[in-house]
């Protein structure tokens, strides 16, 4: 009896013991900060991960572009969230927050970073073969990661006027009470860093010697930095930012372009094919300071290849006043300029070759490869009205789509894609737009900006694939300024640049309409086309986001102010 | 026979049962409320517990007892009794109200009358009459204070969903469904094999579930042996199944119409033109301007299901054995299912069940319980269940494209393309199959110990149950495409534009393993009851192990639990008990992971005190209280008292554009790290009443604090990353179940019933650390779980000028025909800032009730059962019923009678619109409707053939031929729809059922 209890006893006690272990048993996978701060390739996956936030803008609002909510194109489908910027239905509490969410989630990453990457201690791989080489990327990474954060702060500054801002890794606490800093103090805040980090960053990471980071080519360069600076200033001059019209500021900004396209002349980067500035290889061409690198890819091309074609769901489609902002050929006018040569039955004839290369016409052919098809954007047409999703304005994007994707159901493919976030071709821009405000004519130059704007804009429409007629000489202001914006529009279509330039130039009644196309097919097999205006909302106040309201009401802090106009 | 055992129990036991006085042979009879013989019960001798005898098929026995002794009732549906011989020699005992069984598990049994616990429990008969696939879908009403709604989908994958005592938590609403006191899936279970369906309600009920019970617990109870029996049941039932309220859709024409209309309102010239119009109401072109009616194309009218069951019930002393063999098939509603060679494509579903239950007495004092269930499920349906048919069937309108084209290709499109097409999806997509293999399996030890000390038992559970399914892929592709006109010349179709897409493919193959699920619950135990005098106690000292897995990560449970429960009687008229549990759990953080939980109960048998003696309408009265704390181990996620570092975005930084992974901070380290807590407190009344009317009233409230919540609802984006969770919810609930049941046998031939269960429970979010929100009304604390929030529509725009002079819907343009909503805020400006709470929620019912009625008369009987809900809203959202047209989609013929147009002002509905319209589609009080219904769950019509006409058959003893309805009628306000089921699923059924039940 003893023995059998004390038996029973013992087994049960064991399995008590037993079953305790197992009550620490999990299977989830959480990792410490010591896994990630002491190894170098999870150190250096912390600021991989700061550039995997890095934005583009292949459909951020519901397969829509930014592009959508300027007068560049119209989203094809009424539901897609971007018509919310055009409809009215944009307020604090639908406030397209994402810029938002994500540029904060990235600069805490790299607060985070900044923060703990002087203790780290790599000293136990010291004997390790690669050490030096490690070393030498490690220690680069901080000024990378400075320049990330600069970066992310820009497009804050840009959207959101003044925000909250810190260096600091942020307790729950700390975030909900701070306060808005102005976005002059944000721009000067870049610069600074800038001017900080740019001698320590590498103009070519392929010519790198013994570092980890040799031929790692999609990291921020000596040029990115460059590119941020100019184009932080460029805005800070702009009216939007500029309320006291401080003419030095534009002298800073051109400097700053000036710099960019100096450093870029040092270290080969040229202007070359139009064309080239996408498809799966844009990410060398030879004008790229810096690309956002995403990847293979065919959900862009789903979401913008006309309907009709198998698999295509339209989406972005590019406006006529886009369309119109490509000026003849031959006689570098707008068409609407007497004498242009603009023939109203044969309207694509004879214009600007990159608006061929940006916007897919009716009776285009082979658009996509594997449509056999020519586009039938007229009403009736395979891939026109009313068929639901079809072409509100007769158009369908090109531009950054790749003709060879096929999103048919059985015999897709992806193919690799990348968004230009600086090209030098946009500094060549910038830089004829500063210096033109600062000097204040078409044709000045001095011994410190040595080009003048108009030069540099025809060096753009200078380009092989282009052969644009020059600029004339002796442009009025007016004249210039006009012929500038337009050369803007057509230029940096659909790369994120027109919504924000209108703002910044407080040019934002522009978006108060766009004009579509509405081709009919004739019984005679001709065409006529008939342009439409649709009013699109605008109010003074969209010039800055507003802040979203939830944000408005979590911070405990009184300078945590609305934007103005948003506040109703 | 019965007087050799009785004899013999004499002989052996001589002693002892002189002891008592001179004993005196009684006969007795014992039946259940309904007068019924109870057969194969036990019937036993308190002072002398050696003496047993059986009831036989008459519900008859003979013992001997002394005057003063009592005899206690052990019946095969555990309901238990304790009678006073007083001298009778003839005894009739009623298992009444009183002597129901009330288990909690654990092996411990008692009864109404003496458990201080809000316990609710079905017998068999009150649920075995709707011939439903299993358990579940039997539940509906029949047990007091357990909400029941029906499931969707076609019948392999039809569940119902439970909920005990309403909402009571902000997630894992859910309560412990339970087999035989195991956790497991009841979905193969037939209620054929069920003898009680029992609720646990109160904390003392729960309490010894651990973290598991706190929002209640279903235990079904199978059946068990009898003693000295022996039983065999057939019965065979065989149902006609139709869908009711299948959705009507616009024929081609009127959706053309619809469209044309859509596209006017929305500002476009008309999608269709005359010609075309014409040629969809003529129907002269079928494959350029079709008219399909997909629903008849797809389905016919009538399914059928057939079940039968075989059961073999009985036993001797030593042994008693309940064996169940059980064979399903459901025929569902393709039409055309054979038109592939070699297989068919209907949805079918066929299972076969065996359960054996034994209790085996080893030795006088050793008993094993095995109880063994094994099921084989099989399931079949046309392509892949992610084909989505019903979904295509509330697609498709009519005018879309032909079943099949002039060439013979499936029909479709680029707006529509070849896998919309629900015909091609019954009968060009091949099939697809599932197969289930569940065995459930437990065995209990229980050796008596009054060796030991008296009263001392100890046990031991072992328990194993695997479920795993398969799944096989035999689907195929196919190419599809259509012509559309492109031109017309002279009122004729002159040119055509053609569209092809998809390819022909072979019959894929894969198969793989679906899920798998792995349980493995230990318990060890020991029991002391003991009465002492006027005292009786009755304790159990035990410790539970439970393992519980199915395949993927952190799915692996591990949870054990020491308690003491301690039940403690006075005179049989004063009941209190005692529960001390402490329970750990694996899911929890370290250091936090063991939880204590006490509670306690009491009840008072008033019916026995003297005063209440000379009332004679009471034939049993009890009042009870209970108190206690529920833990609960629902978690946000795993590892949350961790910081958490996970992978980050990637990025391609290489030279060759390669990828380089990503390392972030993850969500924050919670700093709390308690646990769910549930504080009860109920308030309860158990009665009988004039000799058949019982009564149980319960009144409850229950604070759940410490709910796991986000702390993201106060933290500003600027943080950076994700917020912790956090310990700050609190959810307060509270209601009241009235149940009533009548039996009475008016003469020996008649008999009537009826009976009422009503729940009301109501709860109220006290704190969920809810974001700031701009207007007081916006706030979701101090609501409901689940309340539904939405705009005041306030009518509709009559025109331009209405919209001008109204405040700016800022949602999307709105024209005249839209929804105009009421500013909440006076700002001018309707937002989301303009929605508050509207009508009820849509999760669970905050009434919930059931009405039957019964009766019988020489054998013919009938019976029905109503039941229905209260204080449940229905979102109306389902596209092409109630959201037509927009993103391609149809339009039902109720939405084109009752939509707005110029002329037709005061409609239903906003105007007809092609494209997305933010304004009217979002939830808002048009799209509203009142849920509640009440439905006829089951009727049923039956001859029980009479024993004279029996007896000559000489095997036959019992037979009963039956027709059942099941679900037939249904009173609500949704008509369109099933209210409990409305969306682009498929339909509710109905049923009629006939059937026969032999008993040999």
């Amino acid at each position: 009896m003893k023995i059998k209890t004390i038996i029973g006893g013992s087994i049960c006690l064991l399995m008590l013991a037993a079953c305790n272990d197992e009550l620490d048993y999990t299977e989830f996978n959480n990792y410490d900060k010591d896994y990630v701060f002491t190894e170098f390739s999870n150190t250096v996956g912390f600021v991989t991960n700061i550039y995997g936030k890095l934005d583009y803008d292949f459909g951020s609002y519901g397969n829509g572009m930014l592009a959508s909510a300027s007068d560049e194109s119209e989203y094809a489908w009424r539901s897609g969230s971007v018509n919310d910027f055009t409809n009215g239905a944009w307020s604090p509490s639908n406030a397209k927050s994402g810029i938002w969410d994500g540029s904060y989630s990235a600069i805490r990453e790299a607060n985070y970073y900044l923060a703990t990457c002087d203790k780290c201690d790599f000293s136990q791989y010291k004997f390790n073969q690669d050490y030096i080489a490690q070393m030498s990327r490690f220690k680069r990474l901080k000024f990378e990661v400075r320049f990330l954060r600069a970066y992310y702060y820009f497009n804050l500054a840009r959207q959101y006027g003044a925000v909250p801002f810190t260096t600091e890794v942020l307790t729950d606490k700390q975030a909900n009470g701070l306060g808005r800093t102005s976005a002059d103090d944000i721009f000067k805040f870049i610069v600074g860093e800038c001017d900080a980090i740019c001698d320590s960053l590498p103009a070519d990471y392929s010519k790198l010697g013994n570092d980890a980071a040799a031929n790692e080519t999609g990291r921020a360069s000596k040029l990115a930095v460059l590119a941020l600076k100019a184009r932080t200033l460029l805005y800070q001059a702009s009216p939007l930012f500029n309320e006291k019209n401080d003419i030095e500021r534009w002298h800073k900004a051109a400097l700053a372009s000036k710099a960019v396209i100096d450093s870029c002349g040092k270290y080969n980067v040229k202007l070359g094919k139009y064309s080239d500035l996408w498809g799966a290889d844009n990410w060398k061409a030879s004008e790229m300071i810096y690309v956002r690198r995403i990847g293979d890819l065919n959900s862009l091309e789903r979401n913008n290849f006309p309907i009709g074609v198998e698999g295509g769901n339209s989406g972005n489609c590019p406006t006529q006043t886009l369309v119109d902002a490509y000026e003849m050929k031959t006689t570098g006018m707008r068409w609407n300029e007497n004498g242009s040569g603009y023939n109203p039955d044969k309207p694509y004839d004879n214009r600007d070759p990159r608006l061929g290369m940006t916007v897919a016409l009716n009776g285009d052919k082979s658009w996509p490869t594997y449509n056999s098809t020519p586009l039938q954007t007229y009403y009736g047409g395979v891939n026109g009205e009313p068929i639901a999703g079809a072409t509100p304005t007769g158009y369908y994007l090109k531009k950054y789509l790749d003709a060879s994707v096929n999103v048919s159901a059985t015999n897709s493919n992806s193919k690799r894609h990348s968004w230009i976030t600086y090209r030098l071709g946009e500094f060549y821009l910038d830089y004829a737009e500063a210096v033109f405000k600062y000097l204040g004519n078409a044709d000045a130059k001095n011994v410190e900006l040595t080009m003048s704007a108009s030069e540099a804009v025809n060096l753009i429409r200078n380009r092989s694939d282009v052969k644009m007629p020059a600029f004339p000489a002796g442009l009025s202001n007016d004249a210039f300024w006009n012929k500038y914006e337009n050369e803007r529009m057509v230029e940096l279509a659909f790369e994120g640049h027109r919504f924000w330039d209108l703002r910044r130039w407080k040019e934002g009644s522009k978006l108060s309409s766009i004009t579509e196309m509405h081709i009919v097919k004739n019984q005679d097999g001709s065409f006529s086309y008939n342009r439409e205006v649709v009013k699109r909302n605008w109010d003074d106040k969209m010039y800055l986001f507003p802040i979203p309201q939830s944000e408005i009401l979590k911070h405990n802090n009184s300078n945590f102010t609305q934007n103005p106009g948003w506040d109703k | 026979m019965k007087r050799h055992i009785l004899l013999a129990a004499t002989l052996m036991l001589g002693i002892n049962s002189f002891a008592q006085g001179l004993a005196d042979n009684i006969v007795g009879e014992i039946v259940d409320k309904s007068g019924n013989p109870v057969s194969g019960a036990m019937i036993g001798v308190l002072s002398a517990p050696e003496i047993k005898v059986y009831s036989d098929s008459h519900g008859q026995f003979e013992i001997s007892a002394s005057q003063n002794d009592k005899l206690i009732v052990d019946a095969p549906d555990q309901s238990k009794k304790q009678v006073v011989v007083n001298g009778n020699k003839h005894i009739k005992i009623v298992m009444d109200h009183a002597s129901q069984p009330v288990n909690i598990g654990f092996g411990i049994k008692q009864t109404v009358g003496e458990s201080t616990m809000s316990v609710a429990s079905a017998a068999n008969s009150d649920f075995n009459n709707r011939s439903a696939k299993n358990i579940g879908n039997s539940l509906f009403g029949n047990v007091l204070g357990l909400t029941t709604l029906q499931g969707t989908g076609d019948y392999s994958s039809y569940e119902p969903t439970f909920y005990v005592r309403g909402l009571q938590t902000l997630a894992g609403k859910n309560p412990l469904v339970m087999v035989d006191g195991i956790e497991r899936n009841i979905s193969y279970i037939t209620p054929e094999e069920v003898e009680n369906v029992i609720v646990l309600k109160d904390a003392p009920a729960v309490a010894l579930y651990g973290y598991k019970g706190a929002n209640g617990a279903i235990n079904i109870i199978t059946k068990r042996g009898k003693y000295k029996s022996n039983e065999i049941n057939f019965s065979y039932d065989h149902a006609f199944n139709w869908e009711e309220r299948r959705p009507e859709f616009a024929d081609a024409y009127t959706y053309a119409n619809a469209m044309n209309e859509a596209f006017v309102n929305d500002g476009k010239s008309p999608k269709y033109s005359a010609l075309e119009l014409n040629a969809f109401q003529s129907g002269k072109y079928p494959y350029l301007y079709p008219n399909v009616d997909w629903i008849k194309e797809c389905f016919k009218d009538v399914g059928a299901s057939n079940i039968f069951n075989l059961s073999f019930r009985g036993g001797g002393t030593r042994m008693r054995y309940y064996t169940l063999i059980n064979l399903q098939d459901n025929q569902g509603f393709v039409a055309n299912p054979n038109m592939n060679d070699g297989y068919s494509t209907q949805n079918k579903y066929s299972k076969a069940n065996f359960r054996t239950n034994l209790d085996i007495d080893l030795t006088n004092t050793t008993k094993v319980l095995v109880n063994i269930d094994g099921t084989l499920l099989e399931t079949l349906r046309p392509g892949l269940s992610s084909d989505n048919l019903w979904d295509k069937i509330y697609t498709v309108p009519a005018a879309s494209f032909p079943i099949k084209t002039e060439s013979g290709l499936w029909g479709g499109n680029a707006t529509w393309d070849g896998y919309s097409n629900p015909v091609a999806l019954t009968e060009g997509r091949a099939y697809s199959k599932a197969h289930t293999r569940a065995l459930f399996a437990d065995l209990t030890l229980n050796q008596d110990l009054s060796a030991v000390t008296k009263g001392l038992s100890a046990w031991t559970r072992l328990a194993y149950d695997n479920i795993s399914a398969y799944w096989e892929n035999h689907t195929r592709e196919y190419k599809f495409g259509s012509d559309a006109v492109s031109e017309w010349t002279n009122g004729e179709p002159s040119a055509y534009s053609h569209y092809t897409g998809g390819k022909d493919g072979t019959m894929s193959s894969d198969s793989k393993l679906d899920w798998q699920n792995k349980n493995f619950n230990f318990g060890i135990g020991t029991n002391y009851d003991r009465t002492f005098g006027d005292h009786s106690i009755s304790s159990v000292l035990m410790w539970n192990y439970e393992y519980r897995n199915s395949n993927g990560q952190n799915n692996t449970w591990y949870r054990n639990s020491a308690s003491l429960y301690n039940h403690y009687g006075y005179k049989g008229k004063y009941y209190a008990d005692l529960s001390l549990t402490m329970a750990a759990s694996n899911k929890l953080a370290p250091g936090h992971r063991w939880a204590f939980s006490p509670t306690v109960s009491a009840a008072w048998v008033l019916s026995k005190e003297n005063f209440m003696k000379n009332i004679s309408f009471v034939d049993f009265l009890k009042l009870r209280a209970s108190w206690g704390v529920i833990n609960v181990d629902n978690i946000p996620t795993e590892g949350y008292w961790e910081q958490a570092f996970t992978g980050g975005d990637g990025y391609n930084l290489g030279g060759n554009y390669d990828w380089s992974s990503g390392w972030q901070e993850g969500r924050l380290a919670s700093t709390s790290f308690t646990h769910e807590k549930s504080y009860k407190y109920n308030l309860g009344m158990d009665a009988s009443l004039f000799k058949g009317l019982n009564v149980t009233l319960d009144g409850f409230y229950q604070r759940r604090s410490d709910i796991w919540v986000s702390a993201g609802g106060r933290n500003s984006s600027v943080l950076g990353t994700q917020s912790p969770y956090t310990n700050g919810g609190i959810v307060d609930n509270w209601g009241l179940e009235l149940g009533t049941d009548y039996t009475k046998n008016i003469t020996s031939d008649l008999l009537v019933n009826g009976g009422l269960n009503f729940t009301l429970s109501k709860n109220k979010i006290v704190d969920e650390r809810e974001e700031p929100r701009a207007y007081n009304y916006l706030r979701r604390t101090n609501n409901s779980v689940e309340q539904i929030y939405g705009l005041q529509a306030i009518g509709f725009f009559k025109d331009q000028a209405d919209i001008d002079n109204s405040p700016a819907q800022q949602f999307s343009q709105v024209k005249p025909g839209d929804i105009k909503y009421k500013d909440q805020n006076g700002d001018g400006l309707i937002n989301e800032n303009d929605e508050v709470k509207l009508g009820y929620n849509y999760v669970c019912p905050e009434i919930y009730y059931s009405f039957h009625i019964g009766m019988e008369y020489k054998g013919f009987g009938f019976n029905a059962m109503f039941q229905g809900v209260g204080n449940y809203t229905a979102v109306l959202n389902t596209k092409s019923m109630y959201w037509p047209l927009i993103n391609n989609t149809n339009i039902s013929n109720y939405y084109y009678e009752n939509r707005w147009t110029p002329e037709n002002t005061d409609a239903k509905f906003p105007r007809l619109t092609s494209e997305s319209n933010e304004n009217n589609f979002r939830t808002n009080s048009v799209w509203l409707e009142d849920r509640s219904f009440l439905k006829l769950r089951n009727i049923e019509l039956y001859y029980k053939f009479a024993n004279s006409l029996l007896a000559k058959t000489k095997y036959i003893k019992t037979a009963k031929v039956y027709v059942r309805g099941v679900d037939l009628l249904c009173f609500d306000h949704v008509k369109q729809s099933d209210p409990e089921q409305y969306g682009n699923n498929y339909p509710l059924t109905r049923s009629v059922v006939v059937g026969v039940a032999l008993g040999f």
